[in-house]
């Protein structure tokens, strides 16, 4: 009986789906063929849809003969495409572009917005042209100090563009550079991060709901997306800018077939400054400076209407250097010749291979190989040579540290259209190569035994399985759920770590404009970073959670509704996470020097985090931009530290508010406003001290603290401006941007010093970095 | 164009400098001075203890010794006065004319005019005795660099210690007739304990180590120098080994007191909370035993 019962369903379940048409293929730029992702496609009158994914591709089923398609995405015109069960599939979606001028837009209808009627919540929505359109800091924009100026999400310390996200700290974010992992997303100790803007199509945020698909981190997912390259015309654009200057190019390698990209960055302060440093020296033989690069590639090769590739590239640099060329000079009556050099360098480098397949109309599948580096090198030479009266005797001496982490991965996702049911599921396997840290002597001497020798922690590996299983279900035509679950197993030395981490969104829809959104999100985290929370140094070191040190888990509750009144779409948003197994630096630690001890200065303990989040955004119109505030608490309990009590997290800020104003005053001029206030971040003074004594007598002095993070940084606040006019010309386009960054010179704090004043008197000083900074950058676009 | 470059230059040094900014801070937390007492003690050793007042962070005036002649300190040894002292000939401490002994309570009760009566107690752990110091020197030999290799086995006379907390200092005695300061560079890693069953951290060539009442009959520390010895090839090294027993109080003093002083000019650590036993003060009373030991190789 319970057989044929289950064949009955089984084959009511395949007369549906036999009943149902789909619409399935890729939704891409009308002029560069560019993907878009995360566009909206609905039915039109019907509360069925979907989303493009990360490849610009969607799959949509529909029942009745002809449909006619909605197509949204925010900076494009609103499309309607009529399809039947005749439309050729998979189908190619163009869609134009909005027209810079926005009087010559017209707008039938008034746009449905995605936000409402998706599961996801909790995620931030920056289309690149918003970011582009920020006031500049120092010339160059930046994705995230742009993301840091939504709700939910704290950048640190000024300027910096680290990301905290509901309470998490630096190393709680999988940040994905076309589905590569980024170690090191920031270059000059922070304060700029290595995403090229021009080479960057699409990002993603997420700091909460996470779907199952997603893994590894606790507190954030930022999936960003290089662009693949123009497939019809070759196009390029670039700046110059205070501080650094950049060049993209794309365009066909074979018409309509075969794309590529290829963008460069390069700052030149060190070339500018080189000659006042040789002067200022008096050394004319001295070469010094800094300066960090970028290159991003890519290549696009549709094989077929079904079948694509991609392979990107990223390589970033940052380096110090200093270089005394070889000079001659006579001691002693003898003709002596020296060199020296020294290095600090560090940087990532990604590659990765794509392949896209529509296995059939409700089948699609991407396989992906990458390889992550980060490293991070410092390096002093010597060398040396005399001319006696046996010849020349040459000497060479060099000492140098490195560490680094390497990981080589595989990964396949699936997603599957089965009517109601949208499926994803897919595997990864990641071996993770730890190097902490090695040294590196090199002695020759002419006629001597050369020394060359690599000593230190050695390398260490570990391996990380996932996979995973989600479904969007429409459950009916208001509630709409995501629900999976992502296993992952982790191995280090004889250790294995298993965890199943479940998933779980729902939506209900009130109205069109109304929804009602929750979830539950699982998390872990099997790597650490060693890093001291408040400069973005490059000897943050990313270690591997152990037996002493186990992985970190975390377990974050939102709730929130969503309304659009017009073009504003408000969201409100509530949240609880608790974390276990973060770790701190012991008290008295110190993060410099870490090496293959790490497990011993660190200490584990827990976090939680819970606040309100409120955003109203305006995506479009002459004037768009956001107001964003968020109120939350940010806590830590290790026992270690502060005798066991609760602390404040450093990054724990009562009030936080953003308000970003873009207006396009016509097609010559665009004005951008920025205004941020923040309560100020935590920190531990000390409130007394005595005179302190040890077995051999006196013991220097001792600081007492009522608490850690005991004091509280003034508030922060900073207002930016830019203004930029649009040049046309015949060849295409140049733009001149006048931004000015902390416009009224608010010195917001960097870190606070007890000293004393040149007469003695103890003081405590406020540091900030930036005060008012002008920058003028120019642009092209060909 | 020169001149343009160093206008540029000394324009974005200006603007880097110019952040600084000195702030006074009204909101700075308050402090209530309390009376501080520091005093460690020793078996067979007449107890010293020294007076002074805490002082803001803030604060100009330099720490003052405390000698008023109404105050006066008392020790109770389980209970029992043993003895009340008032300050020392020399006016700088306080001082017993009582030997203390290991393994006692000990309860301190100080009065100075203008702060409450503050109070404490502590014990003397039993030394441990070094029996024996096997000592092995391996030099990984190349004609420039070496890696020096110091093994000692360090063997307890009482096998199972009675407190949980020990402290080992080795300091390197440089002999002067043997070594070329000029081409001598040493560059010492952190101190191993290899057969370390129990929870231990090094710091600036001192192990502190919790034994959490495990055995030990012996300990093998391992000590490493990268040693340039330029012109030089017979490496001689002379140690001096402290070993102390402390009680926890002592321990955890001591401790956090050297953090605090290794990381002084570091920016960058965590601040350390230093442990105090006084209670209405500040201050540690905490008591020790040691043994020092020179090695010769």
């Amino acid at each position: 009986m319970k057989k044929i019962v289950f064949l009955i369903l089984v084959t009511l379940f395949y007369i549906q789906l036999k009943s149902q048409n789909t619409v399935y293929g890729y939704v891409q730029d009308s002029v560069s063929q560019e993907k878009l992702i995360g566009s909206s496609i609905k039915i039109l009158d019907k509360n069925t849809g979907t989303t493009t994914n990360n490849y610009g591709y969607f799959s949509l089923k529909y029942s009745t003969d002809t449909v006619i398609l909605v197509l949204t995405h925010s900076g494009y015109k609103q499309t309607y495409i009529a399809i039947n069960k005749n439309t050729p599939m998979p189908i190619n979606i163009f869609v134009k572009q909005e027209e810079y001028i926005m009087k010559n837009v017209v707008i039938k209808s008034k746009k449905e917005s995605k936000i409402v009627d998706e599961v996801q919540m909790s995620s931030v929505n920056i289309s690149m042209n918003q970011i582009k359109m920020l006031p500049r800091f120092l010339g160059e924009t930046d994705i995230l100090k742009a993301i840091q100026l939504m709700p939910g999400i704290k950048g640190g310390s000024e300027g910096s563009t680290g990301l905290y996200v509901r309470g998490g700290g630096a190393d709680q974010n999988l940040i994905l550079l076309d589905g590569a992992m980024v170690y090191n997303p920031s270059h000059l100790f922070g304060f700029f991060s290595v995403f090229n803007t021009d080479a960057i199509n699409n990002i993603q945020m997420l700091k909460g709901g996470f779907p199952a698909r997603f893994g590894g981190r606790l507190s954030s997912v930022l999936d960003i997306t290089m662009k693949d390259g123009h497939m019809t015309k070759f196009k390029g654009e670039g700046s110059i800018g205070t501080l650094a200057s950049k060049l993209t190019l794309e365009g066909p390698i074979i018409k309509n077939r075969v794309s590529f990209m290829v963008s460069a960055r390069r700052t030149y302060l060190d070339l500018m400054l080189q000659p006042i440093l040789r002067l200022s020296s008096g050394n004319p033989n001295l070469r010094q400076g800094y300066f960090f690069s970028d290159f991003n590639a890519k290549v696009n090769w549709r094989l077929n209407s079904k079948n694509r590739l991609y392979l990107s590239y990223y390589s970033g640099i940052d380096k110090f250097y200093m270089e005394n060329k070889p000079y001659t000079y006579l001691y002693d009556g003898k003709v002596l010749k020296e060199q020296s050099s020294s290095k600090n360098q560090w940087g990532n480098q990604l590659a990765t291979i794509k392949f896209n397949q529509i296995i059939n109309k409700n089948f699609f599948l991407n396989t992906q190989v990458n390889l992550t580096k980060y490293f991070y090198e410092i390096e002093e030479s010597f060398s040396n040579s005399e001319e006696t009266d046996t010849g020349v005797i040459e000497q060479f001496n060099l000492n140098g540290f490195g560490s680094k982490i390497r990981d080589i991965s595989i990964k396949s996702d699936a997603e599957l259209n089965h009517g109601r049911h949208f499926v994803r599921f897919g595997f990864s396997g990641v071996l993770h190569q730890f190097t902490p840290g090695d040294n590196k002597i090199v002695y020759r001497k002419t006629g001597e035994n050369t020394i060359d020798t690599v000593f230190g922690s050695g390398k260490t590996n570990s391996i990380e399985l996932s996979s995973y299983v989600e479904d969007d279900l429409d459950l009916n035509a208001k509630v709409k759920l995501n629900y999976g679950l992502h296993f992952n197993l982790y191995n280090f030395k004889k250790s294995f770590f298993p965890s199943i981490q479940p998933r779980f969104a729902i939506r209900y829809l009130i109205n069109k404009t109304v929804s009602l959104k929750g979830s539950f999100a699982n998390m872990v985290q099997n790597i650490h970073l060693l890093t001291n929370n408040t400069i973005g140094l490059p000897n943050d070191l990313w270690v591997p959670a152990t037996n002493i040190v186990k992985p970190m888990t975390s377990n974050q509750i939102a709730a929130g509704i969503v309304k659009t009144i017009g073009k504003f779409e408000l969201t409100f948003e509530t949240y609880y996470k608790n974390m276990r197994n973060i770790i701190e630096f012991k008290e008295g630690a110190s993060f410099l020097n870490v090496n293959s001890s790490w497990e011993n200065k660190v200490v584990r303990g827990d976090g939680k985090a819970y606040g309100f989040e409120f955003l109203a955004q305006k995506k479009s119109g002459k004037f768009n931009g956001w107001i964003g505030y968020t109120l939350s608490w940010v806590k830590r309990t290790v026992p270690e530290l502060n005798f066991g009590k609760e602390f404040f997290y450093k990054y724990d800020s009562r009030h936080d508010v953003s308000f970003v104003l873009n207006y396009k005053e016509n097609e010559k001029w665009d004005y951008g406003l920025v205004w941020v206030f923040r309560t100020g971040n935590a920190i531990t003074m000390p409130t007394g001290s005595y005179p302190g004594i040890n077995t051999s007598g006196t013991g220097g002095t001792v600081f007492t603290y009522s608490g850690r993070n005991n004091f509280r940084f003034a508030n922060y606040h900073r207002l930016d401006l830019s203004v930029t006019r649009h040049y046309k010309k015949k060849w295409g386009m140049i733009d001149l941007n006048f931004s000015i960054y902390n416009t009224y010179s608010r010195i917001n704090p960097f870190y606070y010093r007890i000293g004393s004043d040149y007469r003695g008197n103890k003081q405590v000083t406020r540091v900030g970095l930036f005060p008012i900074l002008p920058s003028l950058s120019l642009s092209f676009k060909f | 164009m020169k001149n343009y470059l160093i206008i540029l230059y000394f324009g974005f040094v200006f603007l880097l400098l110019s952040c600084e900014k000195t702030e006074k801070i009204d909101e700075y937390p308050a402090h209530k001075s309390q009376l501080v007492a520091n005093c460690l003690f020793n078996e067979d050793e007449p107890i010293r203890v020294s007076f002074t007042r805490s002082l803001s962070p803030l604060d100009n005036a330099p720490f003052r010794v405390l000698n008023s002649p109404r105050a006066f300190v008392k020790i109770y040894e389980d209970k029992t006065l043993i003895d009340s002292f008032g300050v020392a000939a020399n006016q700088t401490f306080f001082q017993s004319n009582q030997l203390l002994k290991s393994n006692v309570n000990y309860k301190f009760e100080a009065f100075y005019p203008g702060y409450p009566i503050i109070y404490s107690n502590d014990f003397i752990p039993d030394a441990i005795e070094v029996q024996d110091v096997v000592t092995k020197k391996l030099i990984k030999k190349n004609e420039y660099s070496d890696v020096l290799s110091l093994d000692l086995d360090l063997k307890f006379q009482n096998s199972h210690l009675s407190n949980d907390y020990m402290i080992i200092k080795m300091d390197r005695i440089d002999n002067k007739d043997t070594y070329d300061y000029f081409n001598y560079y040493e560059q010492v890693t952190d101190i191993i304990v290899s057969n370390g069953l129990f929870e231990y951290e090094t710091i600036d060539n001192t192990i502190y180590i919790k034994t959490s009442g495990k055995k030990i009959n012996n300990l093998n520390l391992r000590r490493e120098s990268i040693v340039y010895n330029y012109g030089m090839t017979n490496i001689k090294d002379s140690l001096k080994i402290e070993v102390f027993n402390c009680s926890k109080n002592t321990y955890e003093y001591l401790r956090r007191l050297q953090i605090q002083n290794y990381n002084i000019d570091d920016p960058f650590s965590e601040p350390i909370p230093i442990s105090n036993n006084i209670i209405n003060g500040f201050g540690i009373f905490g008591g020790y035993n040691r043994r020092d030991i020179y090695i010769k190789f």
